[in-house]
């Protein structure tokens, strides 16, 4: 009985030995964790770039999400003279 | 093109059309012949005209010419279309504030009165009572209407219409609500220019329209001082005061300018958070114009700035 309980503990370590030498050399020979720093990882598709946010008062004829309306640019010049009438209330 | 311009219904009038003056003139003298006797009927400044004499009825029924008739009709639609927004019944809270005599008397005069609180909810305009086949009137016990802006821009369009029988191309401006019929020839449209409420003859923008209608609306141009309380003509039937509003003018683009007066003004009344919602429910195309001169318009205005 002493002998076979001497047994399993030789083997048990052998067994334990094994297994944790085993791992390192995996993990040893394994490839390098992905780095936070690396812009292009092989195998991932790049992340689609955002498009800029519009300047507020600079376009033309931007949403309004408040009240549905677009914001309209005023022209440059006055050009009244092509105008047959004007409408400014009464 | 050929033009007229003159004064009446307080404001400037201006005449427009293709053709030689020679075959134009007769139709310009019918425009503004209709124009004067029309300002005649509609005015609440004199005691002699027939809306005077409708307001004096009050409580009985008064027979109204067609005319009269007619756009008494518009105002009831408009007033149900508008949620009550537009509201010819604000006449006592408009002299209250104010606004008892033409705006040219007032701004050579100034005004009199003191400031006083709103003191009972106006008779609401639903309550006139109309027989169209009789062409009878009733208003309610105590009320008193003015029709001024939508007079106006019927008067406009009727002018225009007038006009057309002597023009393919023809246009009647009053103050800003104009009537434009056929395009003139080598343009795409009608070249009006949108100005800015707060510089009167500084061009915001030019408008590219198509035959129909435009009217503006806007709080900065009759206003007055009243014991040095700032006031203007554009009374929120809500609250009987002049409105209180985010906005300094709203342009609308429709096909009858009676129509683009009426919401104009109640659109200028709402603001910002509810003239989404009265808009989009009554598909009308407008631009407002902020108290910081920020021009604002609907998907369907931006159509009209594409010659830019």
């Amino acid at each position: 009985m002493k002998n076979f309980k001497t047994g399993l503990h030789v083997l048990l370590t052998f067994a334990s030995l094994l297994g944790f030498l085993g791992g390192w050399a995996t993990l040893a020979h394994s490839r390098k964790p992905i780095q936070p720093t690396d812009n292009s990882p092989q195998g991932l598709d790049p992340l689609p770039a955002l498009a800029p946010m519009p300047a507020i008062g600079t376009s033309s004829s931007s949403a309004n999400s408040n009240s549905g309306l677009f914001s309209i640019a005023p022209q440059q010049s006055t050009r009244r003279s092509r105008a047959f009438f004007a409408t400014s209330g009464s | 093109m050929e033009s007229h311009q003159f004064r009446a219904m307080n404001t400037e009038i201006s005449i427009a059309a293709e053709g030689s003056l020679q075959k134009l003139a007769p139709g310009f003298e019918k425009a503004r012949q209709f124009i004067v006797d029309s300002e005649r009927r509609f005015t609440r400044f004199s005691e002699d005209s027939e809306l005077s004499q409708l307001n004096r009825s009050a409580g009985t029924w008064f027979r109204a010419s067609t005319d009269l008739l007619t756009v008494i009709l518009l105002a009831r639609h408009y007033v149900e279309q508008t949620a009550g927004l537009f509201d010819p019944a604000i006449l006592p809270d408009l002299q209250r504030v104010g606004y008892d005599r033409s705006m040219d008397l007032i701004r050579a005069q100034g005004v009199f009165s003191l400031p006083q609180p709103a003191t009972r909810r106006h008779l609401a305009f639903d309550g006139v009572i109309i027989n169209p086949e009789e062409s009878l009137i009733c208003l309610p016990e105590g009320m008193s209407i003015d029709l001024g802006g939508i007079a106006k821009g019927w008067i406009a369009e009727q002018a225009a219409l007038i006009l057309a029988d002597y023009s393919d191309v023809c246009g009647v401006s009053a103050g800003g609500d104009m009537y434009l019929s056929g395009i003139p020839e080598n343009l795409s449209g009608w070249p009006v220019a949108l100005d800015d409420p707060r510089n009167p003859g500084r061009t915001l923008v030019t408008l590219n329209l198509p035959p129909g209608a435009v009217a503006t609306s806007s709080i900065a141009k009759r206003a007055w001082k009243q014991g040095g309380k700032d006031r203007h003509h554009l009374i929120d039937p809500r609250s009987g005061e002049p409105a209180e509003t985010e906005w300094l003018s709203v342009t609308v683009v429709a096909e009858h300018v009676d129509l683009c007066e009426v919401f104009a003004k109640a659109l200028l009344i709402a603001g910002p958070l509810e003239a989404q919602a009265l808009a989009q429910s009554n598909e009308i195309t407008y631009l407002a114009v902020d108290h910081e001169g920020n021009l604002l318009g609907t998907k369907k205005s931006l159509e009209y700035l594409n010659d830019r």
